[in-house]
């Protein structure tokens, strides 16, 4: 399943956050969403989601315009991790992942065995089914972000979208984290912040700077001193790691003394 | 041992638990019809109420058949069906603000629909075309626009939501205490300030049939919203991303949560603290869901309000005590307890 963003526009206070975007995920291919904060990263993925409707432009879903889609039709081919989900709710981890069978649910039908077995098989999948029963309020941040990753698999999503699923992870979640995306192998977006992370694990990138989208293509293209110096403002070099033959990127700040 | 069943046993369980709690909901009305100022035996309220249904013929006192069924029963039942619409309220507001404080009273939706009340009942606005309810409806309205407005959507922090309802809270009690003040002879005043604490007495048939169905009827309404209430837990933008319908579904539940309110407040007058602690006291035992938790939270608050009506009569001999003060004196605590224990949001 692929997602397209046509020519996205969206304004806030008459300021665009997304300034004409124009981006094609092509199937099960992960694409990473780089920019300094507040460049229209977490905008744009609620314009993909169809959270928010776009001034102009269209989002489309495979063949399927998503302007005038019902909700609930969109959420059984699209799930979104949200950044940091908070709930007030006293939910145990099953329970949170079970609102994934929401869009494939109606109001009244009972939980069926499928339901059961899905639910079984994303807490497998993402190493959660010894912790079926705990509480959400007592799991750290990275097993709260396996279980929304979870319940957006139960979902049964065609296309994922994170928004910056690894922020407040230490190193070992983060790269659990997103091993375990890459595994599902689904048409996925993935809001990042780490330029190395992104070279890791991406097969794509795109790079937005100012709600506008500055640079597109593979993390060997993209990834450059120049567009890190342009967008981030920072001067770094890029090279090939000898250790697992990705793009390593190291920063040159003004160090104080070795 | 109620929290061991309800957390632990499967479904057989949890119907037993609403078997019981609608048993003892028979018996509290029961008990209510018996006690008060003339008191009735047990058996002789039986077979008024009996009579009363139709069911049976039985030779009775006239007397005490007619404080039985017309006074006391229709009183118990108005407090069953106003505990259970305000609990149900509760239940709603406080799974779509995503804030354990709210509920018709904490948000000032019972202020507005005392306002729209008293400036129909006194002003004589609308020229008698639209009734007391009806002026409480516009009430409640007016004030859970304005909640909105102030809290600018239920996007913001849940401190700000009930910011704004203190604030309503205050204008509307402000705007209602002008108008009784500047409008309201002696007489007039001390009755309605009576009735906006919260009075069951002068309740008759015809009130219960119109709060026991706008109950009943919000309440399969809001039932066949369980899931999608469940959907909300992690805002709004989550429950759109899992596929709900955001603003319809807001719409529907804050107006029935509106009508509800109004009927009772027009009826009963404005009761605080039922729906902001019985649904914290239903969630404890029976846990989020909302298919198990709005049934449970109806149920409790019927039996808990059939209670204090109880209470409210006999605390102080030879004298009724407002419904308000009687459930206010036990959520007061429950309140400060809820804000404290509220965790901050991580």
């Amino acid at each position: 399943m692929s997602l397209e963003g046509h020519e996205l526009r969206w304004m806030k206070h008459q300021t665009p956050i997304v300034d004409d975007v124009t981006l094609t995920v092509q199937p099960h291919e992960t694409l990473g969403l780089l920019g300094p904060n507040g460049s229209g990263k977490s905008s744009l993925l609620q314009l993909l989601a169809s959270l928010r409707t776009p001034d102009t432009g269209r989002v489309r879903l495979g063949d399927m315009p998503l302007r005038h889609q019902s909700r609930r039709r969109i959420a059984r081919r699209l799930a979104l991790v949200e950044q940091h989900a908070t709930t007030e709710a006293d939910l145990c981890v099953e329970e949170v992942v079970q609102l994934g069978r929401t869009p494939h649910r109606g109001p009244l039908r009972p939980w069926q065995p499928e339901d059961e077995r899905i639910i079984r098989q994303v807490l497998e999948r993402v190493g959660l089914a010894g912790m079926r029963r705990r509480r959400w309020h007592t799991l750290s941040g990275g097993e709260r972000q396996r279980v929304q990753l979870a319940r957006a698999m139960a979902q049964q999503p065609e296309v994922l979208l994170l928004d910056e699923p690894t922020n407040h992870l230490d190193i070992q979640h983060q790269l659990d984290l997103l091993a375990l995306i890459r595994r599902l192998a689904l048409t996925s977006v993935i809001a990042l912040h780490d330029l190395n992370l992104a070279a890791m694990f991406c097969d794509r990138l795109i790079v937005m700077h100012r709600g506008q989208l500055v640079a597109e293509g593979t993390p060997a293209t993209v990834l450059t001193p120049a567009l890190i110096h342009e967008v981030y403002g920072v001067t770094a070099v890029v090279e090939r790691s000898p250790h697992h033959g990705r793009l390593q990127v190291h920063y040159l700040p003004d160090l104080p003394p070795a | 041992m109620i929290e061991w069943l309800a957390a632990r046993a499967g479904w057989p369980a949890r119907w037993l638990l609403a078997l019981l709690a609608l048993i003892m909901l028979a018996g509290v009305v029961i008990l209510a019809a018996s006690i008060g100022e003339m008191p009735i035996p047990l058996s002789v309220t039986l077979a008024s109420i009996t009579n009363g249904l139709g069911i049976t013929d039985l030779p009775l006192d006239r007397i005490q058949q007619g404080i039985v069924w017309q006074y006391r029963m229709s009183r118990a039942l108005m407090a069953a069906s106003c505990g259970a619409g305000l609990a149900l309220c509760g239940t709603i507001l406080q799974a779509l603000l995503r804030n354990a404080l709210a509920e018709p009273y904490v948000l000032g939706i019972s202020a507005g629909a005392s306002t729209g009340a008293v400036t129909v009942l006194l002003l004589g606005l609308g020229g008698g075309l639209i009734g007391m309810p009806m002026g409480a409806f516009l009430g409640a309205l007016a004030a859970f626009a304005l909640v909105i407005l102030l809290a600018a959507g239920a996007r913001s922090s849940t401190t700000r939501v009930i910011l704004a309802g203190v604030a309503a809270a205050q204008l509307f009690n402000a705007l209602t205490a002008w108008v009784v003040s500047t409008s309201a002879n002696a007489e007039q005043s001390r009755s309605i300030m009576f009735w906006l604490l919260g009075s069951l007495g002068g309740v008759r048939w015809p009130d219960v049939g119109l709060a026991a169905s706008i109950v009943i009827l919000g309440g399969l309404i809001c039932l066949c919203f369980a899931r999608t209430l469940d959907a909300f837990a992690f805002g709004e933008d989550a429950a759109a991303a899992l596929g709900v319908a955001v603003a319809p579904v807001r719409l529907i539940l804050l107006t029935v949560t509106a009508l509800i309110t109004a009927t009772m407040v027009s009826i009963v007058g404005a009761v605080g603290f039922v729906g902001l602690v019985i649904p914290h006291a239903a969630r404890f035992l029976i846990g989020p869901g909302h298919l198990r938790l709005l049934p449970a939270s109806v149920l409790i608050g019927a039996n808990f309000m059939v209670l204090a009506d109880i209470l409210s009569r006999i605390i102080v001999p030879q004298q009724v005590l407002p419904i308000g003060v009687v459930t206010a004196l036990f959520g007061a605590p429950a309140f400060a307890l809820i804000l404290y224990r509220a965790r901050p949001s991580t």
